[in-house]
């Protein structure tokens, strides 16, 4: 039985569809991230399932019950805001021991139960601090401590992270994902950072404009998005448009500009159709010298980046258009690739790697929300 | 375009030094980012140059001038604040044009240029729009066009990206650089972003509470840096305690329980505990054979990042390895509870003494 | 379980019902709509045809006229000026680095320390008797009593409104935008003057219509200060002295009406006007700027405050003074001849205080934790939002003698009680709206957090919103009842037979009961003590948060 259901949840403010017709089911202690771009509606979506907004319409179910019409405080799931909201006036263990005491537990049994808590987050020598004597990853910790001690078994986090330093952020979200694992909770967990909800999700729910645009495990997701904006938005991705000129199996042949034509192995598309060929940036390969496989194209070189553990490379293909190529750093420095701009290059795409998508209504420009 | 001098700058707040000795240059027309945790100065450095807040010791010149007594508007600056700061009672147009304005040129002048940084800018604002009604992406660039409409010399950055979401982020950093490239102007950035620095930057500047930690070009720290904070800071790596077995020519070998391996280093004695830091991509997996005795684990987690998997290996001497590999050499080796071998790319490894006030003390983040 | 611990369960879960919760903010605006708003507002209607008797008397309707016209007039040049004084200050206060700082933040609130029974007196001593602006400077600047004194005393008594108001925004005002002005290479001046005021124009507005709604309210010590002229509640209480009601009733009722109008009308279009900062003048105001020009600046501003606020507002001490020495003291603490009367109307000040402030704390916590989280939907709270503001913008003489109506007509209500709801309608506002500005202050965030964690709204009260707001609280309670220890306009209206203490003071300084100068002196120096006493906790409490 699901612990979460959605059934067609929508949410109007005002003129404002701010969600659409949301349908969602979770399995009970499933780690699930809910990405978007801001003003998606990912905060909305957590306070409709935390009871702190009402839904317009459709359905809320938790564990099985309706509670579509419950009030937050009867719901048993546990809301963490973005600012953590710690109670200033309360030290950490007071503010850790709120929930249990809310529930009706004793004094003493909530003090109880904090410390514990506070030692599962490693915070039990500072249960005497006071919230703005701590430093931002300490509160976010304390945050959680606060959310899971009444044991509700649904933990709502909205952008948990977002106040931490890049850094320190890769490191704590695995923390994340193990503390909630160890205690079996549910989660859902909203970000507009892919790498973040890739890295830590058991499933992804992409939100766009208040809609669901797929919602499916991060090598799903990754593998086989279903739009342009997906590809876009979740790993980037080179986009080409242009029209299917040869269809046969595993083999599609589109035509780009004049000349050049690029052969993709997937097979979706029928002769005539306006489509969008897509490839990620570490399937575009940099090449010195010219070839005659397929899917090759020569182009000036325009800038490179250093990243870390790649090198970025913005290629300009003239007519055909620019592209993106990221080439792990240890392989850039072996062959010697080359990093001055306007210098010339090659570049390949692997048939096998190219995903083909209907051309979009909407310029291709305003569909994946480019700047 | 001129060069920035600090020059052993101070600053106090109460009993804790925000800034002690900070030295810098910084040269005609290049773009340097200063990173580090929260709290360890950076903020305060830039608004220093800025003439924000007033240093307690030290000198600062920008071009051969001694800047200390000269107020933010007599410094000829462009600052983008971390708060964005547009003024809100303006419109978009009205604030890229406050610049200008008072310093009391041409109206009508005014206006053209204002367009003109506009464009350069990409920026597509109606006349009657206020900050408030733009993403947050349009408010940025905005905010950057404003901070260039006022004919800057040198252009300081706190956090310009912040406030963004991480996609915007990613592709706006770009812009940020090319519209500087294109008006030659000398950049500061500030910013806790390691990957934002390191991707736009010529020099970065490594800062930990109040002190210069490095600097060098992103590369250079990157693949070999000298602390091993540094290391830590802009990368995950590995941290791998270790013991010298020889040491010749900036190559030494070491030993890992009884598992040897060489890295990077020099000045170390025969015997010597040392640690060393290995970057995840550094670390390479293969099929275990029968006779692999060294350097064999199992592994235990392996998470898709989408462009790289990133594979956790326990070792058999109870020592656990961070690797990252491509998603298509991924496919062939490394899932779970297979049995692999660790390999690690030659120079990838350096070899580092221990920190005198302790490897905690040195990794620690915040 | 214990049974208060058990009372309190029951009692969280009555406020989880929906019509638990109604009923806790009904009563908070039926309290305010009855006890505060509609006696004082619409009680005067009752009065009737009476009313309109004062329009068939054309000498009387002039002279009517003549004093509304007088007090708006008053009031908006004496807020003109208080804002073009007390800015700079405030802007001195907030972002100057000297250590003189917060002791002159201290000495501007000295006019608030004051009952403003005791300024009056300061006032007409200072500025019209040899002993003080005379002594200083020569006799040609004496001033009699008229309407020059009633501006030099409203420009004190308004001075720390506004200084109040403006360090509280300048405290809250991101200084990053003005930074941000700057660093484009704008001078200080500059700077200000196009971003920040603009962005502080809120508080401007707020300042000014805090400060002409005192100058047009005040009646006690402005009927000291007076002489013959006559503004609005110094007619009235002429009025009422002479014993005519339709000029009392009728003058009240224009007063009522035209202050909440113009009010309102501020409320809306100022957010709409534009201040002009389209024009820069880079050199002159580069010059502006610099060092020299900015300290002249503040040594006038410190100038005016000393000689126009702080002097004056101290004068009274001279006459106290001399009466320790000539053995009026012994009489005031044996409470012999009027010292009797003396002691007796303290009491009765004290105790309305504290009635009428314990009301308002009770009745006002729901109606500001409805308004300061919009419970009952944007526009009722907004509505109300307005409307609570009211009861401070009408003058208080015309508000006593409206709810002196209102209630009048209901027999069994004593003189006391009468006095109670005066000045609980008066000091409510004080009160409400120093707990709404610190719930507004709470993130929501907090109690939805709370909430999903499973408390009921009544523990969220308990445990939340009365914490993180108690020096709020405390400092709302302290304003409020400082407020009715000083109230006179509306005591002189409502009371026939019982005194307060500032009546009272009124009385002997306008010779209605004979007391020597040196009476005078230490009647007023000991009402000034216990306020200052009362503020000094109030100024403890505060400086904690």
């Amino acid at each position: 039985m699901p612990t979460i259901k959605l059934v067609d949840v929508t949410k109007v403010f005002g003129r404002i569809k701010s969600i659409d017709r949301v349908s969602l089911q979770i399995a009970e202690g499933e780690y699930v991230c809910v990405l978007g771009p801001t003003g998606a509606g990912k905060t909305t979506l957590l306070r409709l399932i935390a009871g702190l907004e009402t839904a317009t319409s459709g359905r809320i179910e938790l564990d099985g019950h309706d509670v579509t019409n419950i009030r937050a405080e009867d719901r048993n799931a546990s809301y963490v805001p973005q600012q953590y909201a710690l109670f200033p006036h309360m030290t950490i263990r007071d503010n850790v021991a709120f929930g249990p005491l809310a529930r009706g537990f004793t004094s003493q049994q909530s003090l109880e139960t904090a410390g514990e808590m506070l030692k599962l987050v490693r915070l039990a020598h500072r249960a005497t601090a006071f919230p703005h004597e701590l430093s931002g990853g300490m509160q976010q910790r304390v945050a959680l401590a606060r959310g899971l001690a009444g044991r509700s078994p649904l933990l709502l986090l909205d952008e948990p992270l977002g106040a931490i330093d890049a850094r320190l952020r890769v490191i704590l979200r695995y923390e994340l994902r193990k503390l909630a694992k160890g205690l079996g909770v549910t989660v859902i967990h909203v970000t507009h950072d892919q790498q973040e909800a890739m890295s830590i999700a058991d499933r992804i729910a992409v939100l766009r404009d208040g809609a669901i645009q797929q919602f499916g495990r991060p090598s799903e997701i990754y593998g086989a998005p279903k739009s342009p904006f997906l590809a876009n938005f979740v790993g980037g991705a080179n986009f080409l448009e242009g029209v299917v000129v040869r269809e046969a199996r595993e083999t599609t042949m589109i035509d780009i500009a004049e000349g050049f034509s690029i052969t993709s192995s997937h097979d979706s598309h029928d002769m005539g159709d306006s489509v969008v060929a897509s490839f990620r940036q570490e399937g575009t390969l940099i090449l010195t010298n010219a070839s005659l496989e397929e899917n090759v194209v020569p182009g000036r070189l325009v800038s490179t980046s250093f990243l870390g553990s790649y090198m970025r490379c913005v290629v300009n293909l003239g007519r055909v258009g620019e592209v993106v190529a990221k080439v792990p750093v240890h392989e850039a420095l072996e062959r010697k690739l080359p990093d001055r701009a306007g210098e010339l290059v090659y570049v390949r795409a692997d048939r096998n790697r190219i995903m083909i998508f209907d051309r979009p209504e909407k310029p291709l420009a305003v569909e994946l929300e480019a700047f | 375009m001129p060069n920035v001098r600090v020059v052993g700058v101070g600053k106090k707040y109460k009993d804790i030094d925000a800034l002690r000795d900070v030295s810098l240059e910084i040269r005609d027309r290049e773009y340097v980012s200063i990173i580090g945790p929260s709290g360890c100065g950076k903020s305060t450095l830039l608004q220093c140059i800025a003439g924000i807040i007033r240093q307690d010791s030290g000198q600062i010149f920008i071009g051969d001038r001694e800047v200390s007594a000269l107020p933010p508007e007599g410094r000829q600056l462009g600052y983008m604040f971390q708060e964005i700061a547009l003024f809100p009672h303006m419109t978009s147009w009205e604030n890229v044009g406050y610049g200008p304005r008072v310093r009391g040129k041409d109206r009508e002048l005014s206006r053209q240029f204002v367009g003109q940084v506009m464009e350069m800018a990409r920026l597509k604002i109606g006349h009657r729009t206020y900050p408030d009604e733009l993403s947050g992406g349009a408010r940025q660039k905005t905010a950057l066009a404003r901070a260039i409409a006022a004919e800057p010399q040198l252009l300081l950055l706190d956090e310009p990206l912040g406030a963004l979401d991480a996609h915007v982020r990613a592709v706006l950093r770009y812009e940020l650089r090319r519209l500087v490239n294109e008006l030659g102007l000398t950049a500061i950035h500030v910013t806790h972003d390691q990957e934002e620095a390191m991707s736009i930057s010529d020099r970065l500047v490594i800062m930990k509470a109040g002190q210069v930690v490095e600097v060098g070009t992103p590369l250079e720290l990157y693949l070999s840096p000298k602390r091993i904070f540094t290391a830590n800071f802009l990368g995950e790596t590995n941290i791998i305690p270790a013991k010298v077995e020889d040491c010749d020519q900036g190559h030494v070998t070491v030993s890992v329980s009884d598992w040897k391996m060489s890295s990077q280093g020099s000045g170390f004695t025969k015997g010597q505990s040392v640690v060393l830091t290995v970057r995840p991509e550094s670390a390479i997996l293969t099929s275990s054979q029968q006779d692999d005795q060294q350097w064999t684990g199992t592994v235990k987690e392996r998470v898709l990042l989408g462009d790289c998997v990133r594979t956790e290996v326990e070792l058999d001497n109870g020592l656990r390895v961070i690797a990252q590999t491509t998603s298509q050499e991924a496919e062939s080796v490394g899932n779970v509870g297979e049995r692999v071998r660790v390999n690690f790319v030659k120079d990838g490894p350096i070899a580092y003494q221990i920190p005198a006030h302790g490897l905690d003390v040195e990794l620690a983040l915040e | 379980m214990s049974l208060s611990r058990r009372v309190v369960l029951f009692l969280d879960s009555i406020s989880g019902s929906r019509n638990g919760r109604i009923a806790a903010y009904a009563i908070g605006v039926l309290f305010f709509l009855v006890i505060v708003f509609v006696p004082p507002v619409f009680g005067i209607l009752l009065g009737g045809s009476k009313i309109f008797e004062m329009l068939s008397n054309p000498d009387l309707l002039n002279r009517g006229g003549s004093a509304i016209a007088a007090s708006f007039a008053i009031a908006v040049t004496v807020s003109l000026m208080d804002l073009a004084a007390g800015l700079p200050m405030a802007w001195f206060i907030v972002r100057s680095r000297s250590g003189w700082a917060s002791t002159i933040d201290t000495l501007a609130n000295i006019p608030f320390i004051v009952p403003t029974v005791a300024l009056g007196y300061s006032v007409l001593a200072f500025w019209g008797s040899s002993q003080g602006i005379g002594y200083l400077l020569g006799s040609q600047f004496l001033f009699s009593p008229g309407w020059q004194m009633i501006v030099l005393l409203h420009f004190a008594f308004s001075y720390p409104v506004i200084v109040r108001v403006m360090v509280g925004a300048l405290q809250g005002y991101k200084e990053v935008y003005e930074t941000a002005a700057r660093t484009l290479g704008a001078s200080a001046f500059t700077a200000v003057r196009t971003v920040s005021l603009p962005l502080l124009k809120p508080a401007l507005v707020a300042g000014f219509l805090l400060a002409f709604a005192r100058s047009l309210s005040e009646t006690g010590a402005t009927v000291m200060v007076a002489g013959v002229f006559e503004n609005g509640p110094v007619f009235i209480q002429n009025a009422r002295a002479a014993g005519q009601e339709s000029p009392l009733l009728f003058v009240s009722l224009v007063l009522i009406v035209t202050s909440s109008l113009f009010f309102i009308a501020i409320r809306i279009f100022a957010p709409k006007m534009r201040l002009p900062i389209s024009t820069v003048w880079p050199r002159l105001e580069k010059r502006l700027s610099s060092t020299s020009a900015m300290t002249s600046r503040n040594l006038l501003v410190f100038l005016v405050f000393a000689l126009f606020v702080i002097v004056p507002s101290l004068f009274v001490v001279l006459p106290g003074a001399g009466a320790v020495v000539d053995g009026t003291l012994q009489e005031a603490i044996s409470a012999q001849g009027i010292w009797s009367n003396y002691w007796q109307s303290m009491g009765l000040s004290y105790l309305i205080a504290l009635v009428a402030t314990g009301l308002n704390v009770v009745a006002g916590l729901p109606m500001s934790v409805l308004i300061a989280r919009k419970r009952g939907g944007r526009a009722i709270s907004g509505i109300l939002d307005t409307l609570i503001n009211i009861p401070i913008v009408v003058p208080s003489i015309a508000l006593g003698v409206s709810i002196g109506i209102f209630w009048g007509g209901a027999t069994g209500i004593s003189e006391f009680w009468l006095l109670v709801l005066a000045h609980a309608s008066i000091t409510y506002t004080y009160f409400v709206r120093s707990m709404i500005a610190a719930v507004e202050s709470i993130p929501v965030e907090v109690e939805d957090v709370a909430r999903t964690l499973g408390a009921k709204p009544l523990m969220i009260f308990r445990r939340l919103t009365i914490p993180l707001s108690k020096y709020a609280l405390v400092a709302g309670a302290i304003m409020a009842f400082t407020r009715s220890i000083d109230e006179t306009g509306a005591t002189l209206a409502v009371a026939k037979n019982l005194t307060t203490a500032p009546v009272l003071m009124v009385n002997w300084v306008t010779g209605k009961v004979p007391a020597s100068s040196h009476a005078i002196g230490l009647g007023l120096g000991i009402l000034v003590l216990t306020s200052f006493a009362s503020l000094l906790v109030l100024t403890i409490a505060t400086r904690r948060t």
